[in-house]
């Protein structure tokens, strides 16, 4: 199949909106970025080249966007450079394991029998699905799968009726999106070379806005990587263990109608009839559900009539010999069903081949870090200072009470207020002298009875008067509150403990030991 | 496609709320991203920025009505009209107003090595206020007690500006005139909190916010 590869990178949230998600002013948007969204971004890019075409007639126009002609895909999760696909819905763990992620996954839509007492779906909803080579050639076979889940951006907004006017009328809503940051891999399917070289270059003319508010810091994503590949495939089919049965997987959403006309869960006979098979054909097996699809038209700035779809991941089994092998060829390559150029109906044979599969833990990558600016230098390190100043703020209050604990024979509540009126001046950053040079001074200047109190008040091993002079002189901060725990760090800039810090943490701690004494000894009257 | 950068410096300490809180901690959290820095959403820049353009309009309607329909027309073309389609939509895209790209990249390594969490990062540039409502007589009011996240003055953000189409020197004029006229934003802006000053770059990061509003100048003080 001849394709175009790319890859979206989200710069901004990016909001497509799921079809019946939530309440009317809200939305909940899809955990891919749907082929009908990137169909009608490349669809305005086409027209502002041909403004004059009639879209709808225009034989070009319509081959490459409206006849199906060119199919565009889903763009899913990628994993390590590679596009996800939707995890198939007869995959299921035991319950009570659905946690571990390094729990064996049964396909039951494979095996003979699942053996699990309580089967849960695993979690996450795309999938990476590769074969495992066994060490020695006479082992069997083995598959292993890595599932991701698309992170999601929760914001609360409110639109006004009128700017500058808070009233009753403004609603308050939000908009639950594709987290920025991720990458999605897209694909465009199309036969014919010109076609696609066309859309090549309309990729390639920058970035994209798709989904909601577009304008207001939704939507954007730069378009990376783009690649026009020959024999491009969805997915690597494999030798299934019983050939007589055939294991269908829905990639993307269907829509396809039964005999009444209507779209429904009819246990996959709606799609034996499209493959080809007897009228009366009832497939063996069928995991899945029903998904309720939308979209949106720009020109009639109207949704699309909604519809369900039977939801990406459903898997059906069929007997092989039933199904025309023609048809099952052509839906392979060109989709199955209504809406095939907005990437319906994508449908994989032969994928799933195991009735037992590995899970694999997500492989993190840790980013590197950057060569900042002066500017970010700058903010990074007053970042720096800021969490110095809260981690001293809390160790503050613990070394006050570790102190005051200590504290025995205190002195008197009128030499306790003095110390603190000589470190007000200090506290309140309007001292002229430098230092704490107003607490030393009155230390030196105490009279007899005074400097007696503050000499018969012990701490540990040592006196207050002791204990004052040294923090005063010392402004011992990193050994007092830091205990030499090492300065935090931002972004590689680690904070300093300047003067100006080890001056006011150590006037707060004397402030704090000398007004925490005054009150406990006023609370036991001594 | 045309670019120019809006660069937000806090003047006060400002909080642009996310809509809820942190039950038992903060009533009024700020919007911030995963690695835990503070942003100003797109949504809430054009919504400022679209009030300042109303005053504007307001004030020429009434100072000069000759200007008016000239000045609306170049609104309708940067903000675009409610319920517009493939036209009347506007042709000013805003992004979200942000840290610095190589400091937002340096944090998501500090917290995927595990040296810093989301917490520390957002705790580093915010600080928690708190106020409580008063009577008549000044006593406080029960149950009135409240707490918001506030980001601290200095803090700058950025947020790219594109134009879907080649702007006209109106449209920039008037661009760069709602830029100087806004001031404050977020909550409690009208009791000190979230005064700012606003400054429209090009894309190579000069000022032009003067540059391109002189002609609003000497249309409103002819």
């Amino acid at each position: 199949m001849k394709a175009i590869r790319y890859t979206l990178h989200l710069l901004e949230p990016v909001l497509v909106a799921q079809a019946g998600a939530g309440e009317e002013n809200s939305a909940t948007g899809l955990p891919y970025i749907p082929g009908s969204a990137l169909r009608g971004a490349l669809a305005g890019r086409w027209l502002a080249h041909h403004p004059n075409v009639n879209f709808a007639t225009d034989p070009a126009s319509r081959a490459a966007f409206l006849d199906g002609a060119v199919s565009y895909l889903n763009a899913y999760p990628l994993y390590n450079g590679q596009r996800t696909l939707p995890k198939p819905a007869s995959w299921m763990v035991e319950k009570e394991s659905a946690d571990d992620p390094r729990s064996t996954i049964t396909d039951i839509a494979v095996a003979a029998s699942s053996g699990l007492l309580s089967p849960k779906p695993p979690e996450g909803g795309f999938c990476l699905l590769v074969e495992v080579k066994p060490e020695e050639p006479w082992e069997p076979k083995e598959y292993a799968t890595t599932f991701l889940k698309s992170s999601y951006f929760e914001q609360l907004h409110i639109s006004l009726e009128e700017a500058n006017v808070r009233d009753d009328r403004n609603t308050i809503f939000r908009y639950d999106a594709l987290a920025a940051g991720q990458r999605f891999g897209g694909v465009i399917v199309g036969a014919d070379d010109a076609d696609l070289s066309e859309l090549q270059k309309l990729l390639a003319e920058g970035d994209l806005a798709l989904g909601s508010a577009q304008m207001a810091g939704y939507g954007r994503m730069a378009v990376e990587e783009i690649q026009l590949v020959d024999d491009w495939q969805e997915y690597t089919p494999y030798d299934p263990a019983d050939s007589t049965r055939l294991v269908l997987t829905l990639l993307s959403p269907a829509i396809l109608r039964g005999r009444t006309g209507q779209v429904g869960w009819d246990d996959g006979q709606a799609l034996a009839q499209a493959l080809g098979c007897p009228a009366a054909t009832k497939p063996l097996a069928a995991f899945g559900r029903l998904a309720f699809v939308g979209g949106y038209n720009r020109k009639w700035s109207l949704p699309l009539p909604q519809d369900w779809a039977l939801a990406a991941g459903s898997v059906f089994v069929l007997e092989a010999q039933d199904v025309d092998p023609a048809k099952l060829h052509s839906a392979m390559e060109q989709g199955i069903g209504e809406r095939r150029a907005e990437g319906f109906g994508r449908i994989a044979a032969h994928w799933q081949a195991a009735p037992q599969i590995r899970q694999r833990e997500r492989e993190t990558v840790t980013p590197d870090a950057p060569t900042l600016s002066d500017k970010s230098q700058r903010q990074a390190q007053a970042m720096a200072q800021r969490r110095l100043r809260l981690d001293l703020d809390r160790r503050l209050t613990q070394q006050v009470n570790r102190t005051v604990d200590a504290i025995r024979r205190p002195p008197k509540n009128s030499q306790l207020s003095a110390i603190r009126q000589a470190v007000m001046p200090v506290l309140a950053g309007n001292s002229p002298q430098p230092r704490m040079q107003p607490l030393l001074d009155h230390l030196n200047g105490l009279k007899k009875a005074g400097r007696s109190q503050l000499e018969r008040c012990r701490l540990s091993n040592q006196t207050l008067f002791q204990w004052l002079s040294e923090r005063a002189e010392g402004l011992d901060v990193q050994e007092q509150l830091l205990h030499g725990d090492p300065l935090p760090t931002v972004a590689g800039q680690r904070a300093t403990l300047d003067l100006s810090f080890r001056v006011e943490y150590t006037a707060r701690l004397i402030d704090g030991v000398m007004q925490l004494t005054a009150r406990r000894s006023e609370e036991t009257g001594s | 496609m045309t670019e120019y950068q809006l660069r937000l410096t806090l003047l006060s300490d400002a909080t642009f709320g996310r809509g809820d809180g942190v039950a038992g901690l903060v009533d009024v959290e700020v919007q911030h991203d995963e690695v835990g820095a503070p942003f100003i959403g797109g949504r809430t820049l054009k919504g400022v920025l679209a009030a300042e353009y109303a005053d504007l309009l307001f004030a020429l309607g009434r100072a000069l009505p000759d200007q008016r329909e000239r000045w609306e027309k170049a609104g309708d073309r940067l903000f675009g009209r409610r319920g517009a389609g493939l036209t009347g939509q506007a042709i000013l895209r805003i992004g979200p107003a942000r840290l610095p790209t190589d400091l937002r990249q340096a944090l998501a390594a500090d917290i995927a090595q595990k040296r810093l969490t989301p917490t520390d990062v957002l705790e580093s540039l915010t600080a928690l206020r708190r106020q409580t409502a008063m009577d008549e007589n000044g006593v406080p009011k029960e149950n009135s007690l409240r707490t918001m996240r506030v980001v601290l003055r200095t803090t700058s953000f950025c947020s790219q500006l594109s134009f879907t189409k080649e702007p006209s020197a109106d449209d920039l004029t008037l661009l760069a005139a709602c830029v100087k006229a806004l001031r404050r934003a977020g909550s409690g802006r009208n009791r000190g909190r979230g005064r700012l000053r606003a400054e429209l770059l090009d894309a190579e990061g000069q000022a032009v916010t003067d540059f391109l509003s002189q002609n609003f100048r000497r249309v409103a003080l002819p």
